[in-house]
């Protein structure tokens, strides 16, 4: 009776009114429930017989020991003195209901209860997925329920005892499910803060637990294809009349519904989480491939070499003519440019003529009778300095010698040009001192001249030895 | 002659009469074109007869048309594969060490540092490769050989004038691009990634290589062997 009415939800829930629960529940729950260090301390005798190192049966002291051991790891030791105490009443609440005393032996075992509490936690923690479990489960379900829809009598005693049972084992693999995936997700998580150095290797370790995840997902709805089956014959069923039976079935097929989305939700889960391990495994790679780009150009920078030219004079600045060398063994790379051939049509434009330009000529009109002065004067003086040039060189010619002087102060009246005077002197002189057949001296006597005081001229005589 | 024509038929279209010259040119000089706005028809030129003009090179030239990238980093070039190495040796180009070596620290002051966005503006990258406390050392050395508390006038051109040849000769290759109103205001572009590529296999291998020339350091202090032709100076 108290498996019925803790297996099913309570009216009250339904209709909202104040809840009732079985006073032994009440009085007890706190000794049905064990405190963390007592579940674990049940745990380690479990485990221990499990493993065989203790017997089914033991003696007090292997419980006292146990005891000691879950204190000391959860850091609850007692005071010197208060240990015993401690311990005794330890024992004594483990007695209630997880531990059962052969009084005649004086030896302790632990109860059924303490078993299946063992049991449960384990399962609950360490769900061992087995798709092909359920899908025998599933069959067994669909076979016995086969038989069980006759009386009221047999769909209840399917629904308490198949149903239940199974439901049990189909919900802790779906929490197994769960529970790897959270447990992929806090890893993914712990990468991510940590940066551990072997983070590529744990990536792929978290990848490939999600894709067993999700093909376990996959089998596992493959497996619950049998609820179909379930709910045919339950709609099939000639006891649809009673009220039980329909309030039944509507909890068979919430479950049903549950299951089926909390499998969505895997896989749901599993492609939310699949994009971001793949950007983690895209900041890693560029994260790798960045660092690697640095210690290339580091290594670059490091290892080539350069060897100085002599100093290059540009426009505004002067430089080293520098040649670098790359590291040893590291080659310059080729790309491929055929410029040589394409420049080769540059000179197919020499054969034609360059296109006339027109330039413009911007002139200073204002100053335009000034320059045309100026040029005609240059003009004028280089013809009187040719006249006077060509006169001295056919008198001496002609006459044995002359003497430059005279010709010097006669231009300088006549014309009253210094310059054009200085000129026809160094042109004469010039033309004579290398012509064949003359002889020209210079003597440190000064040739004045009356009309010209201010001004003198060493005595120049060009003599023609011909003649 | 039939199958030839329909085998090479983007050179009867129109767009072909505007564009093919300058494509072909681009890519025969060795440029990276892509689809930024300054080479955006081109670009779409070739990508619209990719096939056909992948052809064209191979058949008549020997060179393998390549695309790398997606939508806007996708860029085209034409590179020597190991068939094609050997036949067309002679169009072959050395990228030199200076470039390469201002190439590399390009990408890693733009993709890796991430110290401009866009627009880089000349005179700061100059002032930035001068200054990082990380390479600086290495750079004065290189090109000046001096610290650069040391350097005297000609050294500080010396290096302006790497950087600025460096950008020039990247902007050929249309792995940057300057901006036509400012020559000193230049954009990175994805071609730019055919530097990774050129360099994968050291890059992928650095570690191992560091340890190699640390282990070669160690046995000989520093001096490398020198095999008949292979010295550098």
């Amino acid at each position: 009776m108290l498996m019925e009415q803790l297996s099913l939800i309570p009216p009250a829930l339904r209709t909202g009114r104040q809840l009732h629960f079985p006073k032994i529940l009440r009085d007890r729950y706190d000794l049905l429930v064990p405190r963390q260090e007592e579940g674990l301390i049940i745990l380690a005798i479990f485990q221990k017989v499990r493993a065989g190192t203790i017997e089914r049966t033991f003696p007090e002291r292997v419980i006292v020991e146990t005891i000691k051991q879950v204190f000391l790891e959860l850091g609850m030791a007692s005071a010197r003195g208060e240990e015993t105490q401690k311990y005794d009443e330890t024992l004594h609440r483990l007695l209630r209901h997880f531990l059962d005393k052969n009084l005649e032996e004086k030896t302790y075992q632990l109860s059924s209860y303490a078993e299946n509490f063992c049991d449960m936690l384990e399962r609950e923690v360490h769900t061992a997925i087995n798709p092909s479990q359920i899908q025998k489960t599933f069959n067994d379900l669909v076979l016995l329920l086969g038989l069980k829809l006759e009386t009221m009598d047999d769909f209840r005693h399917w629904y308490h005892t198949q149903f239940f049972k199974h439901k049990s084992d189909i919900g802790s693999q779906l929490r197994g499910l769960q529970a790897q995936i959270e447990d992929t997700i806090d890893q993914l998580n712990d990468l991510v803060k940590n940066e551990q150095d072997n983070f590529r290797e744990m990536l792929i370790g978290c990848e490939a637990l999600l894709d067993r995840i999700k093909e376990q997902a996959d089998k596992l709805s493959s497996a619950f294809s049998s609820k179909d089956d379930i709910k045919q014959l339950l709609d099939d069923a000639t006891l649809a009349e009673e009220f039980e039976f329909r309030e039944m079935k509507r909890e068979v097929r919430i479950y049903f519904k549950d299951i089926e989305q909390r499998l969505i939700n895997v896989s749901v889960t599993i492609d939310r989480i699949k994009p971001k391990i793949n950007k983690l495994y895209n900041d890693f790679e560029k994260r790798d491939f960045d660092r690697k780009i640095e210690s290339f150009l580091l290594y670059m920078l490091k290892n080539s070499t350069s060897k100085f030219g002599r100093a290059k004079k540009l426009i505004g600045r002067t430089v080293h003519e520098v040649e670098v060398f790359l590291p040893k063994g590291m080659q310059p790379k080729e790309y491929y440019s055929d410029r040589s051939r394409l420049t080769g049509m540059d000179y197919m434009q020499l054969l034609e003529p360059p296109p006339i330009v027109v330039q413009q000529q911007n002139w200073d009109e204002e100053d335009l009778h000034r320059q045309a002065e100026l040029r005609r004067s240059q003009i004028a003086r280089d013809k009187l300095v040719a006249h006077w040039c060509d006169l001295i060189a056919d008198d001496a010619q002609h006459k044995k010698k002359i003497n430059f002087g005279e010709y010097y102060f006669k231009i300088l009246q006549k014309e009253n040009d210094y310059e054009a005077a200085v000129k026809v002197a160094t042109e004469t002189l010039r033309e004579f001192a290398k012509k064949d057949g003359f002889e020209v001296t210079v003597s440190e006597d000064m040739q004045l001249d009356s009309k010209h005081p201010y001004t003198g001229i060493w005595k120049m005589q060009i003599r023609n030895t011909v003649s | 002659m039939e199958d030839a024509n329909k085998k090479y038929g983007f050179l009867e279209t129109e767009e072909a009469e505007n564009l093919f010259a300058d494509l072909d040119f681009a890519l025969k000089s060795g440029q990276h074109v892509q689809n930024y706005p300054h080479q955006v028809e081109l670009f779409n030129f070739l990508e619209k007869y990719e096939e056909e003009m992948r052809l064209y090179y191979r058949n008549l030239f020997k060179v393998n048309l390549a695309g790398k990238g997606t939508d806007y980093t996708r860029y085209f070039y034409l590179d020597m594969d190991d068939e094609s190495r050997g036949i067309v040796k002679s169009r072959a180009k050395k990228l030199s060490p200076e470039y390469t070596l201002l190439g590399i620290l390009l990408l890693k002051i733009h993709r890796i540092d991430k110290y401009f966005i866009n627009d880089i503006y000349v005179p700061d990258l100059i002032q930035l490769i001068k200054s990082n406390d990380e390479y600086k050392n290495f750079i004065y050395n290189l090109f000046a050989k001096r610290r650069e508390k040391e350097a005297t006038e000609i050294d500080e051109s010396t290096i302006d004038e790497w950087i600025r040849n460096a950008l020039k000769e990247f902007e050929r290759l249309g792995w940057t691009h300057f901006d036509p109103r400012n020559k000193d205001l230049f954009e990175i572009m994805p071609s730019i990634d055919r530097l990774f590529s050129m360099y994968s296999y050291e890059i992928h291998n650095i570690d191992r290589l560091i340890d190699e020339t640390n282990t070669i350091t160690e046995k000989t202090g520093g001096l490398y062997a020198v095999e008949e032709g292979d010295a550098q100076d």
